[in-house]
């Protein structure tokens, strides 16, 4: 009888610790990442399990065109995207905004800003906004390195690009780079998280 | 000639102080600013000249100073850089807000968000609504009606 009860306890005591987890609350670093199929600013559907690339892994990058502090690390993310997707990590840009609220953030200017500036990977339209609410995404910009075990992938880092949103030339500290660094050096993340100002992501108004 | 520099001396004055007085502060000076008094509300905004719904949103602040006078202590908090001091002045100028205004000097983010709010990942537009140790976070763009409800909750 003792036993029943612990164990009636138990299981009332996790799904109250189950249920009182916030919905939307996002990934820790360490929790096991959720694919997506988003459409690309070529019309075709990409996910990480069929990216051909990301051998180790992904970085992936909530942006948008309008956000000043967006536009202030376009080129940082190209060259994030050359100097890492030769080693297994390709950077994978996903545009969580409303268009509705921000029109410069539709799908045809989300075209238009890549073919501006030649961006080497691919740029999705997360249209439901479900993978940036999945995934805590709060800013733009807002990375989300993924290491590849097997066929998930895993948390490593989430945060800031660097130390210096202003002045590419001043970066004293650069957190994707050092955090995919120790990930190919088989290490562990030495800064796992790094909070930094940015945009809202503008959430669709029902 | 008396009346002619009495007048002069008014208006001189009187364009003083109007004129846009944001002050450039640190991270220390922030947390002063931040710190809970059991008696009084407070609403600190976040914002920026580049942020758009940010500035939209500004009326909004004007209107609490109006409508709530004493009984609320408005902060708005710029997150501009420094050199661009004289963009939000403008910005404030042209929305005819002329109260306690400030520029965080802080650009090494990752060092004071948290202290400010451990919930937030650093986006703006940015308020809390705070009397005391009770808190309101409220991370996008608010709405008067929404402000006022925040803000009536506290006045209680």
């Amino acid at each position: 009888m003792n036993k029943f009860f612990v164990s009636v306890l138990l299981f009332v005591l996790a799904v109250i610790f189950v249920s009182n987890k916030p919905a939307g609350d996002g990934y820790k670093p360490g929790d096991k990442a959720r694919d997506f199929s988003l459409k690309n600013i070529d019309g075709k559907m990409v996910s990480l399990a069929t990216l051909p690339e990301a051998t180790k892994g992904a970085i992936v990058i909530f942006t948008c065109n309008h956000c000043p502090f967006s536009k202030m690390y376009e080129d940082r993310i190209i060259a994030l995207d050359a100097k890492y997707k030769p080693k297994g990590y390709p950077v994978v840009a996903i545009n969580p905004n409303d268009p509705a609220r921000v029109p410069d953030d539709s799908f045809e200017k989300m075209i238009e800003r890549a073919k501006e500036k030649g961006f080497t990977f691919p740029y999705l339209i997360d249209e439901t906004q479900e993978i940036a609410k999945t995934y805590g995404a709060t800013n733009t910009p807002h990375v989300f390195v993924l290491e590849k075990q097997g066929k998930d992938f895993i948390v490593r880092y989430i945060g800031a690009i660097d130390d210096n949103a202003k002045d590419a030339s001043q970066v004293k500290e650069r957190y994707v780079e050092q955090a995919v660094d120790n990930l190919l050096a088989g290490k562990k993340v030495s800064k796992a998280q790094v909070k930094a100002i940015g945009c809202t992501i503008k959430w669709k108004q029902s | 000639m008396k009346k002619l520099l009495f007048c002069g001396g008014f208006f001189l004055s009187m364009s003083l102080l109007l004129a846009q007085n944001v002050q450039i502060i640190k991270k220390k000076e922030l947390l002063e600013l931040l710190k809970p008094n059991e008696n009084q509300v407070y609403v600190y905004n976040f914002w920026a000249s580049w942020c758009a719904p940010c500035v939209k949103e500004l009326p909004i602040f004007k209107q609490t100073a109006e409508k709530f006078g004493n009984q609320v202590k408005v902060v708005l908090i710029s997150l501009d850089f420094a050199e661009e001091l004289e963009k939000a002045k403008k910005i404030l100028q042209k929305k005819e807000i002329n109260f306690s205004s400030y520029l965080l000097d802080e650009t090494k983010y990752n060092t004071w968000i948290d202290d400010v709010e451990p919930r937030w990942q650093g986006a703006i537009p940015m308020t809390i609504v705070q009397k005391g140790k009770k808190r309101i976070f409220i991370n996008e763009e608010l709405t008067w009606e929404q402000l006022e409800k925040h803000i009536s909750s506290l006045l209680k």
